[in-house]
């Protein structure tokens, strides 16, 4: 205590003397999870955002989720199943080795054999057959089948250190013997559950980094992680709870920056199974799932007050959504109107699609996935109860909701609550083919069909937007798929949450779509 | 005493045994830790290829059977989340929460025993009254809005202390303690005192309850009688005394804090297991439950076992051995 009041002295001395204060080159941030360090072990949002400071993939993304070179200069395809890359030259990992072909070729390898790996990063590229190395800096990529949208999620793909990273195991990577790569950070130290140093690399292929040494501090408590900041322990927070948002915003010494994010909250109904286990008569008893009826759907999306949902369950942090994509994402289409607002239209439409007094209905959510999913989930309710459903409101932490949904199983669940970011491919090609195409094992699509919806047409509709080489072609092909399952109201879209950041007085952040935060993103003011 | 401490160990075994297995199945039948770990894009086939070399396709029988026989051999598997030895996570951060937790105590027991015996000794002094009165609040208000309210106040408003972390730590015999430099003391002192009032408040009150009761005892009066000095009646033949129910509760708290001071942990982001053992429910990492749990049964144990010979050691009417 009497050091930190001799250093808050000397502070006030220096500041009251110098008219620009000389700040130090160090960055702390207040991060939710421990990282895993193994690039590829456990594929997290939050993981993929520390690889990023230590090693690089063969394409990143910007901050809106477009494609950028990285370690890979150029592609191309060479025909509809061969891309051919042409590797960055120069390029030397941390420990001053020569980055080749063999090192994308066998962090590929490495991908699916991680052992004891829940969520395996070669989810990424399963059309991905192998690669072929032509010379030391050129690949190809052979895929199984046509398929242009891979490049997107190879940016979550982390190119490590052949030398540093053969037999090395998960916790190698932690202890640092094996976190070697290419990125614009070195790895010095990680105490588990406290915090992550790492130093600027000097070498670095990209612009060097302002910041010489950059910690990690390990918070997940949300408001333990905003009194941090305002207190000035650390410079930058992610993920600050909505309702602390203002106080960051009015604190004289803090800052926030906030954008939409990647991920639109949304609503699933049933729309396939006439016997829906959440679903009955007014009285109770078993009916018929009107929820097959599209008018019905459209009455649903009609009396939800999207207006009132983001201002006022949301805290103004996130932005009314008509579609599944959030607006700059390819596949968005620009000419679908906003979903409005009507209950009066809304009871009309029921009482002509022969439900007059409604029916019962029990929506599912979560409560610790989405930001404020429990409230969304009242509220969802409520609204509908308005227009004569007799709605019952369930939620359950995401570890028990999550198996119930699961589909490879069986789905519990009538309706429900659910997200979908989209930054992995920057486009809509992913949801578009895994949440409404009718499942096919063959074809890996419709793995997410909770909905229950079969649709032949839309299942060609989907298939050639994704399969198609020529970039506009593809998005109109998304475009239409996109108002074809919009119109038909499979899912109800809610609204895209915000990616907010809060720093100190002196920084700016550039928040990125796909919800990682990285030092990268921290500028100084100028 | 030999044969008594054997004995307890040997059952603590079966305590352990039968709560690995509850927790096991227990854990097993709220659902599947891939279903919430993979990411949603995952197909049925890349799914069944992750539970398959999870081994969590095995009937549940064989699952538990494995564990048990890796477990004899010291291994009680890995974290789906770290992918590294369960036990290894949980040793990572018992030095932060034991070192947390005894900082606690000693708060606990150096100003409330004191307390508690200046409001035995003097029931009706407005002091006391105000001892007591302030030990209801340190009871009754919640944990996490203190340490809120005290991050607030001491961190952020007076900027006089750091709001959470360990600071730095300084080496003792290989581990790594807060306590040990004059940061790490800045830090500690926040979450300790935060986890300490509950136990402060618990101290006092026994104390008072204790010191009133004995203070009237014949042996007392004769002890005056005898002409000892105030300070050898108070410090020997009070306080011994009175100090077998703190040492009960204290025994137990002591366990308690430790493998439960999650909410000061999580409020002050202090790295220690009580996180660890909310996060990995969370995502239903199991060998981390499993393993969590029976190291803190196993502490259980061994705190009873102490708190029973210092019994004996206090007072001598006391002798270890089994009840028939």
């Amino acid at each position: 205590m009497i050091k930190r009041l001799l250093a808050a002295a000397c502070v006030a001395v220096t500041a009251a003397f110098a008219t620009v204060g000389a700040e130090a080159d160090e960055l702390v941030i207040g991060a939710r999870a421990d990282p895993a360090i193994d690039p590829h072990f456990q594929w997290l949002t939050t993981n993929v955002a520390y690889s990023q400071h230590i090693f690089d993939p063969l394409v990143k993304k910007d901050a809106n989720a477009q494609w950028v070179p990285g370690l890979a200069v150029e592609w191309k395809p060479i025909d509809d199943l061969t891309w051919e890359m042409s590797l960055r030259k120069g390029v030397k990992f941390h420990d001053g080795t020569p980055f080749t072909a063999d090192d994308v070729i066998f962090s590929f390898d490495r991908l699916s054999n991680v052992p004891n790996n829940p969520n395996p990063y070669g989810a990424n590229v399963r059309s991905v057959k192998n690669l072929e190395k032509i010379d030391d800096h050129t690949i190809r990529i052979h895929t199984t089948q046509t398929d242009p949208l891979m490049l997107g999620p190879l940016s979550n793909i982390f190119i490590v250190s052949k030398k540093a990273a053969e037999n090395a195991t998960t916790d190698d990577f932690r202890k640092g013997t094996a976190a070697i790569g290419t990125g614009p950070y070195k790895f010095v130290e990680y105490t588990p559950g406290a915090e992550l140093v790492l130093e600027r690399n000097e070498n670095y292929w990209g612009e060097v980094e302002p910041w010489s040494e950059v910690t990690f501090k390990i918070i997940p408590n949300d408001q333990a992680r905003v009194a941090a900041l305002l207190s000035g322990d650390i410079d930058v927070i992610d993920f600050p709870p909505p309702t602390e948002v203002k106080a960051i915003e009015n604190h004289a010494d803090t800052l926030v920056f906030k954008r939409p994010s990647d991920r639109v909250i949304y609503l699933i109904p049933d729309v396939g199974r006439e016997d829906s286990p959440f679903v009955t008569g007014k009285d109770g008893s078993k009916i018929r799932n009107p929820m097959m009826d599209r008018r019905v759907r459209l009455a649903m999306s009609l009396a939800l007050n999207r207006d009132a949902i983001v201002s006022r369950v949301m805290d103004g942090l996130a932005e009314k959504a008509n579609q599944f994509v959030p607006k700059g994402f390819i596949g968005f289409n620009p000419e679908l109107p906003e979903l409005e607002y009507d209950p009066e239209k809304a009871r009309a439409l029921l009482a002509e699609a022969g439900y007059p007094d409604g029916f019962g209905l029990t929506i599912h959510c979560s409560n610790n996935r989405y930001v404020n999913d429990a409230k969304l989930c009242e509220v969802v309710g409520q609204m509908l109860t308005r227009i004569g459903l007799d709605m019952k409101v369930e939620t359950m932490p995401k570890n028990v909701f999550f198996p119930k949904i699961a589909t490879y199983k069986k789905v519990h669940f009538s309706f429900i609550l659910v997200g979908w970011g989209n930054a992995s491919t920057g486009t809509a090609g992913p949801f578009l083919t895994s949440i409404f195409h009718t499942p096919d094992r063959e074809r890996r699509m419709g793995h997410g069909n909770r909905a229950h919806f079969h649709d032949p047409s839309y299942d060609e509709m989907t298939e050639a937007a994704v399969r198609e080489l020529d970039p506009d072609l593809r998005e109109k092909k998304m475009q239409n798929a996109m108002a074809y399952i919009v119109d038909k109201m499979i899912g109800i879209p809610l609204h895209t949450q915000f990616v907010v950041i809060g720093t100190r007085k002196g920084l700016v952040a550039t928040p990125r779509v796909d919800e990682t935060t990285t030092a990268m993103s921290i500028r100084r003011q100028d | 005493m030999t044969v008594f401490i054997i004995r307890r160990l040997m059952q603590s075994t079966v305590v352990m045994l039968v709560m690995s297995m509850i927790v096991f199945i227990g854990v097993y039948m709220i659902g599947n830790p891939v279903d919430i770990l993979i990411n949603p894009e995952a197909t049925a086939e890349e799914i069944r290829e992750v539970v398959r070399s999870l081994g969590l396709d095995q009937p549940i029988w064989y699952q538990y059977g494995r564990f048990l026989y890796n477990a004899l051999q010291g291994d009680l598997g890995e974290s789906f989340v770290f992918g590294s030895p369960a036990i290894d996570l949980i040793f990572q951060r018992m030095p932060a929460t034991l070192e947390l937790a005894s900082a606690a105590m000693l708060i606990a027991v150096v100003i409330g025993i004191p307390l508690g015996m200046w409001a035995g000794l003097r029931p009706t002094a407005l002091t006391s009254r105000g001892i007591m009165a302030g030990s209801i609040l340190g009871f009754s208000l919640p944990t996490f809005w203190i340490g809120l309210m005290m991050i607030l106040f001491f961190g952020v408003t007076l900027n006089w202390l750091p709001t959470g972390g360990r600071g730095e730590t300084g080496e003792l015999i290989g581990i790594e303690f807060s306590f040990l430099t004059l940061d790490g003391l800045s830090h500690l002192l926040l979450p300790a005192t935060n986890l300490a009032l509950f136990k402060l408040a618990l101290v006092i009150r026994l104390t008072r309850a204790g010191t009133a009761e004995v203070i009237h005892q014949d042996y007392i009066k004769f002890a005056k009688a005898k002409g000892l000095s105030k300070q050898r009646i108070l410090f020997v033949h009070v306080l011994k005394n009175i100090l077998i129910p703190v040492i009960t509760v204290l025994g137990l708290e002591f366990g308690n804090i430790v493998a439960f001071a999650v909410v000061t942990e999580t409020v002050f982001a202090w790295p220690g297991m009580g996180k660890l053992i909310i996060d990995s429910m969370e995502v239903l990492d199991r060998p981390v439950i499993v393993a969590y749990l029976i190291v803190v049964v196993f502490m259980f144990i061994l705190i009873n076992l102490v708190v029973d010979i210092l019994y004996s050691v206090l007072d001598p009417r006391v002798r270890l051995r089994e009840v028939r």
